[in-house]
């Protein structure tokens, strides 16, 4: 398992975990920022 | 990928993504000289980095006409098809293959690359995950920069776990990170010495309840004794933990378990969990209660060396043994009292002074907010001790003379500073360690 898969191993178990910029980006949204990265 | 960002959302997403997408992601400070990110840049061959728009131009007259830039604004540029150079998770080895280079700086003047491979992040993530307890429902406020190992081990924690953190970018109004606690409900907080000693002096926050706080991390170098205490006196049901690490070592070496830290005041505990940590002599075995030797670690987390840099690594890592260069004791029960770094060592007369028990003593002087012990040349002890004075803005009702007579009070006169400069901030990198190089 690479490391970014470890990290986002139980994300799909997660109901919405917030990350907080002040302003709430939820943790799925990033998710799926990363996601799209993958296509680079 | 070359990272340029503060503690952000694009900073989370890219990192994330970089390292996902199979390629080495190497976040830096901003904030570093031109001349430092130029000899990043080239001296890993970066020909792509992310940067936030507000340093987009800084970065753009450092590099050449190759290397491509996307910023916040630019990142319908990122998305097109699948292509056939992503490369598959299987196609990954986690135990050699690197994920994250971090920069640190070296005693030789240029920045050192730790390179830190998957298997080092996932297995120190989780030493630290086990020890502090963390589930989804903590919530950490980091001041600390993504870009520094300790603030790095915070977000993946927390990413991991599935819990949440709250950025605060304005360190430089101490009491908005009070209140921020409060305000987001945050279950963790960690800082490094200076964030605790201006949280102390600069802040209200003897006077703020903090009912969802679980608990705080120190880590970065030594919290004097007197904020120790102050911290254990203030945050009581609040467990606090004392640790140790480098970025060589991922981040985290050891830490001291919070009910310990009374009848352990000072010790950076022993090593977490799958990390042997020792404390060796000059022979290379492990010193006896009370004597002085360098700390010794071995286990997951150690780096797999310095970029590009094979000198400096055999200097650090041999036969899988990172040697830290800091110095320190062992009581009998096997905990680790850091004494100082052997750089840092004031050789005075032949005597060897560690800084950081002169600093000890004149932060006991309620005025003063920070503390810096240099050694300076002199022409007689080799070396004379030197301290660098902040005082709370406004409230600087103590002189030279003060402080003298009371450091004469509880320090041979070997010790006692032979000189004292007041300030008003030590140097300080963007992490909030105290840059004693630019002092001397």
């Amino acid at each position: 398992m690479t490391f970014t898969d470890y990290i986002f191993e139980n994300s799909s178990k997660l109901n919405k975990t917030s990350v907080i910029l002040k302003n709430e980006i939820s943790y799925k949204e990033t998710f799926e920022n990363v996601k799209k990265k993958l296509l680079l | 990928m070359l990272l340029v960002s503060e503690n952000s959302n694009f900073f989370i997403e890219n990192y994330f993504g970089i390292i996902k997408s199979g390629v080495i992601c190497v976040p830096i400070n901003p904030a570093l000289s031109s001349f430092e990110i130029k000899y990043i840049i080239d001296s890993l061959n970066i020909k792509l980095i992310f940067t936030q728009n507000k340093f987009s131009e800084k970065i753009k007259q450092l590099v050449c006409e190759d290397v491509e830039i996307y910023s916040d604004s630019s990142e319908c540029n990122l998305i097109c098809e699948p292509v056939n150079s992503y490369i598959e998770d299987k196609d990954i080895d986690i135990q050699e293959d690197v994920a994250v280079i971090l920069f640190t700086s070296g005693s030789t003047g240029n920045p050192k690359g730790v390179m830190l491979t998957h298997y080092n992040l996932i297995y120190n993530t989780n030493s630290i995950i086990e020890y502090l307890k963390l589930t989804k429902r903590d919530r950490v406020e980091t001041v600390l920069p993504f870009y520094y190992c300790y603030g790095t081990s915070i977000l993946h924690t927390h990413f991991r776990v599935g819990g949440s953190l709250v950025i605060n970018n304005k360190f430089m109004f101490p009491q908005t990170v009070v209140e921020d606690i409060n305000k987001y409900n945050c279950t963790g907080f960690s800082g490094v010495p200076s964030t605790y000693q201006i949280l102390l002096r600069m802040t209200d926050i003897k006077n703020t309840k903090l009912p969802t706080l679980r608990y705080i991390t120190q880590a970065g170098g030594k919290l004097p004794e007197i904020f120790i205490k102050q911290l254990i006196d203030i945050l009581k049901g609040v467990d606090i933990f004392i640790m140790y690490g480098q970025t060589e070592a991922t981040a985290r070496l050891s830490y001291l378990p919070p009910h310990l830290i009374n009848e352990k005041m000072n010790s950076i505990g022993r090593g977490i969990k799958g990390t042997d940590l020792l404390v060796l002599n000059n022979e290379g075995t492990s010193v006896k209660s009370g004597e002085i030797g360098e700390v010794v670690a071995h286990g997951g987390n150690i780096m797999k060396g310095y970029f590009n840099d094979t000198e400096e690594t055999d200097k650090v890592l041999k036969q899988e043994y990172l040697y830290t260069g800091d110095l320190a004791k062992v009581d009998d029960e096997g905990y680790i009292y850091i004494v100082s770094r052997e750089k840092n060592i004031i050789k005075s007369g032949g005597i060897r002074i560690s800084p950081k028990e002169i600093e000890d003593i004149i932060l006991q002087i309620p005025q003063v907010v920070e503390c810096a012990i240099i050694g300076v040349e002199d022409d007689i002890l080799g070396e004379a001790v030197k301290a660098f004075v902040v005082l709370i803005e406004n409230k600087a009702s103590i002189d030279l003379k003060y402080i003298l007579d009371f450091c004469k009070k509880q320090l041979p006169s070997y010790k006692t500073p032979r000189y004292i400069e007041f300030l008003n901030a030590l140097p300080k990198n963007s992490s909030g360690k105290v840059l004693t190089k630019e002092l001397k």
